[in-house]
Order: C-alpha cells, then sequence, then structure tokens
C-alpha cells in the first residue's frame, strides 16, 4: 500500500469506526429502553413469541460456527486462520447480545447457568455457546495444539447450529419445522453467513466459488422446501406455505429470496464479494430464520385473535447495533491478538 | 391422581362467562386469557352455525412446556396438574412455543388496567404480584380453590354446567366417568401430550 492510500484510509476508517459505535450506542439506549420498559417494548405477542432477536441469534450463532470450520480447516494459512477465529469471536459476541436481549438481563442467563436442566434443549445451547466461545478464545491463544482446540472449538460450534435447529424442529407443536430439513437448513444457512463474512475479509476466488456452492445450496433448499409443502395435501401444511408466500412473513421471504440470494449469487459471479455482499447474503438468512419463526408460530392448533408479527424499531436499532457492535469486535481484535502472535 | 376436567360440547352456549370468571378470579392482564372459548362459523348460509370450543391449559400427563423448560419453573405436581413457578422462569418463552394449544401467556410488561383512561382497580393493584414482568403464566386449575375444596372458578361459573372437574385417575368420579364415555376426545391427541382436559362432542 502506497504512503497516500494509507493517508486516505485513515480517515475513512476512523469514520467507518464513529458510524460503528454510533450504532453500538444506540443498541445500548434501545437495551436500557427494554430493560425500564419490559418486552412490550418488541413486537412480540401471546402468539408469536420469538422474533428478530431469536432470528439474528441463529445467524450470529451460525456464522461464529462456519467460520470456525473454515478455521479449522485452514492448517496451511496461520494468519488467515487466526483472523477467521477474529471473526467467528466477533459473531459469538453478537450471539451473546442477541440471545440476553431476548430473555431481557444478563441476571436471567446467570439463571440459566447454574439452575440449567440438561432435560431441555436450551441448557445445551447456552452451554454450547459458552463452550465455543471459550474454545474460540483458547484457539487464539494457544502457542502449541492449537489445530486440537480449533478442531474443538469448530465441532462444539457445528454442535450449536445443530442444536439450535433441534430446538425447533422436535417441537410437534410446530409441525412447519418438523424434520432433518429443518437441520440441513440451518447448516446451510450458517455455511452462508460465515463464508460470505470470509469472502468479504479475503476477496479471492476460492472464496467467492465456496460462497457460490452455498448460496445455490442454500436457494434450492428454500425453494424444494416450500414446493414439496406446497404440494401436500393435508390442510395445515397448505396454510403453512400460504403464510409464508402471502401472509404477514411473506415480505421476509421474498426479499430473501431476491436480495438474500438472487442477487448475492449474480454480483458473486461477477466477482464482487465486498461487504455489500456479505451484507446481503447475512441479511437473507436473519430473513430466512425470521420467516421460519413466524409462519411457524403464525398457526398453533389453537389460535389466538392475533398472529402477526413486525419487528419494533426498539429491535430493529439492537439488532443492527449488536451487529455493529460485533464489526467494532473483529476490528479490534487482532490489535489485541494480532495475526502472527499465534 | 390426576386432576381434570371434562367439557360437555353439547352443553356449551359460547356465553364466555367462562372466560370472563376467569379473568375476574386471576386479574389477568388485558390479551391474556387462561381460559378462553374459541367460536366458529360452521357450515355456510342457510345451514351455518356457530361452534363453541372452551379451551384452558389441558395440564398434559406430558406435557411439553415441562420437557423443553431450562430451569425447571414448568413442573408436574402431584396431582397431575402443571404448575410454573415465577421464581424459576426465566422468560426465555421456550414453553410458549412448545405449547401446541397457546395456553401459555407472557406478561410483556407492567399489567394495564382494563378500563382504558382510568387507574388501575384496587384489585387490579393488588393482582400486579401474581402476573410479574417476564415471567410465564397459565391456568392452574384454581390451585388455591382446589385446595380448599372448591371446583375451579370456570367450573363454578358455568351457567349451562357444561364442566366438570375431578380427579380422572378415580373411576368412580364424575370425570372418570364422562371421560369414558364412547366420543369422549382430546385435543389433539395424536401429539402424544396425553391433556387432562377432556371433551364430550357437540
Amino acid at each position: 500500500m502506497s504512503n497516500t492510500a494509507a493517508v486516505q484510509q485513515v480517515p475513512s476508517s476512523r469514520f467507518t469506526n464513529v458510524v460503528l459505535a454510533a450504532l453500538s450506542v444506540g443498541l445500548l439506549g434501545a437495551w436500557a429502553w427494554q430493560l425500564a420498559k419490559g418486552m412490550e417494548v418488541t413486537g412480540l405477542g401471546q402468539q408469536v413469541t420469538w422474533g428478530l432477536y431469536i432470528a439474528g441469534f441463529f445467524t450470529a450463532a451460525g456464522a461464529g460456527a462456519a467460520l470456525l470450520v473454515l478455521a479449522a480447516v485452514r492448517t496451511k494459512e496461520e494468519n488467515a486462520q487466526v483472523s477467521t477465529i477474529h471473526l467467528a469471536l466477533a459473531c459469538f459476541v453478537c450471539a451473546g447480545i442477541l440471545i440476553t436481549l431476548d430473555v431481557g438481563s444478563p441476571a436471567v442467563l446467570w439463571r440459566l447457568a447454574v439452575a440449567g436442566r440438561w432435560r431441555s434443549l436450551m441448557t445445551w445451547d447456552f452451554w454450547l455457546l459458552l463452550a465455543t466461545s471459550a474454545a474460540s478464545i483458547a484457539a487464539l491463544l494457544a502457542r502449541s495444539g492449537r489445530r486440537f482446540v480449533l478442531w474443538l472449538a469448530a465441532t462444539l460450534a457445528v454442535a450449536l447450529v445443530v442444536v439450535e435447529a433441534w430446538m425447533l424442529s422436535s417441537m410437534a407443536a410446530r409441525p412447519a419445522w418438523g424434520g432433518i430439513e429443518t437441520v440441513v437448513s440451518f447448516l446451510v444457512g450458517a455455511a452462508c453467513a460465515g463464508l460470505a463474512i470470509a469472502a468479504a475479509r479475503e476477496q479471492g476466488e476460492a472464496a467467492r466459488e465456496r460462497l457460490e456452492i452455498a448460496l445455490w445450496a442454500n436457494a434450492a433448499l428454500v425453494v424444494l422446501s416450500i414446493a414439496s409443502k406446497a404440494l401436500a395435501s393435508d390442510e395445515r401444511t397448505t396454510v403453512e406455505v400460504a403464510t409464508v408466500l402471502s401472509g404477514g412473513p411473506a415480505p421476509a421471504f421474498w426479499a430473501q429470496l431476491l436480495l438474500g440470494l438472487a442477487l448475492p449469487i449474480v454480483l458473486v459471479r461477477q466477482g464482487r464479494s465486498g461487504i455489500a455482499v456479505a451484507t446481503l447474503v447475512l441479511a437473507g438468512v436473519l430473513l430466512e430464520k425470521w420467516w421460519t419463526l413466524a409462519s411457524g408460530l403464525a398457526h398453533p392448533w389453537l389460535a389466538l385473535p392475533e398472529g402477526h408479527y413486525a419487528p419494533s424499531l426498539v429491535e430493529v436499532i439492537a439488532v443492527v447495533g449488536a451487529a455493529a457492535l460485533a464489526v467494532l469486535v473483529a476490528r479490534a481484535l487482532p490489535r489485541v491478538v494480532p495475526a502472527k502472535a499465534g | 391422581m390426576r386432576l381434570g376436567m371434562v367439557i360437555d360440547l353439547k352443553r356449551c352456549i359460547g356465553c364466555q362467562a367462562c372466560t370472563v370468571a376467569c379473568k375476574q378470579k386471576n386479574a389477568t392482564p388485558p390479551g391474556t386469557t387462561w381460559s378462553r372459548v374459541i367460536v366458529t362459523e360452521v357450515g355456510s348460509f342457510p345451514n351455518a352455525k356457530l361452534s363453541f370450543l372452551p379451551v384452558l391449559c389441558n395440564h398434559c400427563d406430558d406435557p411439553p412446556c415441562e420437557e423443553v423448560c431450562p430451569t425447571g419453573a414448568t413442573a408436574k405436581q402431584p396431582d397431575g396438574t402443571v404448575s410454573v413457578d415465577p421464581d424459576k422462569c426465566i422468560g426465555c418463552r421456550y414453553c410458549m412455543v412448545a405449547c401446541p394449544y397457546n395456553a401459555r401467556f407472557f406478561n410483556y410488561g407492567e399489567p394495564a388496567t382494563q378500563y382504558d383512561g382510568k387507574a388501575a382497580t384496587p384489585f387490579e393493584v393488588a393482582s400486579v404480584a401474581e402476573h410479574r414482568v417476564g415471567k410465564v403464566g397459565k391456568c392452574n386449575f384454581c390451585a388455591d380453590r382446589v385446595s380448599d375444596g372448591k371446583a375451579p372458578k370456570c367450573v363454578e361459573t358455568c351457567p349451562s354446567v357444561a364442566r366438570f372437574f375431578g380427579d380422572l385417575d378415580d373411576p368412580n368420579s364424575v370425570v372418570a366417568k364422562l371421560a369414558a364415555t364412547p366420543g369422549a376426545f382430546r385435543i389433539e391427541e395424536g401429539l402424544g401430550t396425553k391433556p387432562s382436559v377432556w371433551y364430550l362432542p357437540g
């Protein structure tokens, strides 16, 4: 990089940091407001009880998991490996913030930590997120045996994604989430999110190829899933498909198909894989979690009068702020634990 | 012992007295109906009619809400009822997602008064502690009344005597005999939850 370029980049970087910090302050404000007023500041109701926070949590945890797996297979590229762990950790920070927002406060998570029952998948989810994050930090700091620790972290991360999908697919009350399909969808979604972040960092042809394959797989999965359900004969499945295609969550579904899958595929094929593509892909995965949750919760066996969910401004500010804070963490980590330190 | 309820749909007139009685007894916040009647229109003109389905927590024998609860706040009691301990509840709402019957309600904020533009009534103020912010609540078969030897409020209130309450494990009880009658059914038995609320067809 020339001196001129370096000089030009400093204000740009500072400006970016200021914007990210401002968005992070927005997160704190939204969180404070939620703590003061309760969860009524969200758009959640008595029927749709999981929304944008959980969707964001699933997205961030999945992205972190995919990045860890990517880091684990990069045995010959130490700098890239460390850099990928930085990104994964930032994703887990984001996931941790979002799940804390969803349950209200850190004190609640403390109760889960001290009184969690292993019979509940939520307890597994909580401890897997902590264990994965701890293993990632250990891998980052390890001076020897990093490969083993990293593979352990990657294994835990994949287990985290599987448990999250299983939390949904194991519910008899929600047939829309049933089966192995949800698990596969979560794994492919995680791959898209993680590979998009990695491609934005690396800008290489190989990274773009990996991302394109993941995007095509996700697109095929989404389309085949909806098509197979549309062909089903039972009334309940028909109603659920109609909800996805034209009900309350429909804008999220169509936005994912067009902006979160089709557009990124076109851009990647044109050789682009920057921050804009990563943002589109991450937004697409987030939208997929959103419409999956909203459509699954929209038609219980015994419905309540209110079944529509739209995130509140507080939720949107908090999720955007959590993402911004994660980017700040990703930018700060290389200064704390430089890539060549390992 | 397994406390349960039988609701005779032939007798239900859809008056919602049970809904109101439950809200009155438990002072549940606006939008929260631990006991309610689902009204649907069946058929088409000129042969259309209203169909009524009173619903409440089914106090399942194999409750999915209890299975997913991460802290043990939701628990199956020796009398067969499913209870929620607000001190243990962390407000994750996993139980609400798992419940097939939408029988659980979350207290998203401070309970509002039922009367728009007016201050909370003394009864509402006194009941705030029972609906703590960030906790899940649901029908408990009026545990306090049952421990005093009384029937749940919805059962006592029903003007058409459509509801029966008692021990399903006692073969001589009215509820056990009614639940054993041909045609008696439970909602979505295929889910394997084994509800303790039975229905006699309308």
